[in-house]
């Protein structure tokens, strides 16, 4: 009997799995005090917390950040297909984000200026379905929070879709048009008349 | 007596079909994965700084030791050249009603700061020893 229960919870079992992603590496625990610090020069500030993972030029000078994140997806499938009973599948996930990101500003004579420190922990999204014969909606998405950083696309940016090119000067993945976190939302702000 | 050698061994098998059958169906489905994804420079900066002194090194020199570099940025009257090498290990579990994945990504990066007259003025790098290290 046990057996039985066993096997049947293995085959109804479409899926049960976990995500885990590391994206860099924690940092420094001097970082909130070097936000809250003026006139630090440029090679003190690289010295204690090495080079930054984003960068871009600002008027007058240039900004700097650094970030970490550690994310965690569950997911979880129920389906009886393997019973004979394929339209019916029952989906439950949830995603957790832990991330750390520094934000400093220089002047043109490599000052720092100001920073900004903030350390997030949380939920990052989930969701259930009942879906019939397959699943469609994926009840959790981090596809946003995962993708590389921007420094690999900087070569390609004019063979993007038209709107995405001609939003390239302005764009924060560019160096040039500021910064922006990992997961900023596209939808709304600076990047919405790229259309994604 | 073979009768009785027949129970016996009925009576021996129960539990270990019962530990075996799921067992097997197991084995038969589980499987692993391993992989790496690189993008960006090779990291070849790593020896290459320690010669590079700020005042003295120029940006055709950096040029010319590192290639050409992620990102180049333009602060007015500076320069900025980021390299970077982002490497993603990935190991997967796969027992079909149980599955984990864990992907790990590092950052091996070096930004150089030079100033009008294309002298480095500041340096700095980093190469990530991987989390299973």
């Amino acid at each position: 009997m046990r057996c039985t229960a066993l096997l049947l919870m293995c085959v109804c079992l479409a899926a049960c799995t976990q995500w885990r992603y590391d994206l860099g590496e924690p940092l420094s625990p001097a970082a909130p005090q070097i936000a809250a610090e003026t006139a630090l020069p440029l090679g003190e500030v690289l010295a204690r917390l090495g080079p930054p993972l984003r960068i871009s030029a600002l008027p007058g000078g240039f900004a700097l950040a650094w970030e970490y994140w550690e994310i965690r997806e569950n997911l979880l499938g129920f389906s009886l297909g393997a019973m004979g009973v394929d339209f019916l599948s029952i989906d439950w996930g949830e995603a957790h984000a832990r991330s750390q990101f520094l934000l400093l500003n220089f002047n043109d004579e490599h000052r720092l200026t100001g920073g900004s420190y903030q350390a997030r922990e949380g939920v990052a999204g989930g969701g259930g379905s009942v879906q019939p014969f397959v699943s469609i909606v994926p009840v959790v998405d981090i596809e946003d929070m995962v993708e590389h950083l921007p420094q690999h696309a900087w070569g390609r940016g004019q063979l993007e879709p038209l709107p995405i090119s001609l939003n390239r000067k302005q764009s924060p993945d560019q160096g040039q048009g500021g910064v922006s976190q990992r997961d900023t939302p596209v939808g709304i702000g600076q990047q919405a008349l790229e259309l994604r | 007596m073979a009768r009785v050698y027949h129970l016996k061994m009925r009576d021996v098998m129960k539990p270990s079909i019962r530990i075996l059958l799921p067992a097997l169906l197991l084995a038969l489905t589980a499987g692993c994965a391993q992989y790496e994804n690189r993008r960006g420079v090779e990291a070849t900066w790593a020896y290459a700084i320690a010669d590079m002194k700020p005042g003295e090194t120029t940006r055709s020199e950096v040029l010319g030791l590192l290639g050409p570099p992620s990102q180049l940025i333009a602060l007015e009257e500076e320069t900025v050249l980021y390299y970077l090498f982002e490497r993603s290990d990935g190991e997967a579990l796969i027992l079909v009603f149980y599955n984990r994945m864990q992907i790990d990504t590092r950052y091996d990066r070096a930004i150089f700061f030079f100033d009008e007259n294309d002298v480095l003025t500041d340096l700095a790098s980093h190469v990530a020893v991987p989390a299973s290290a």
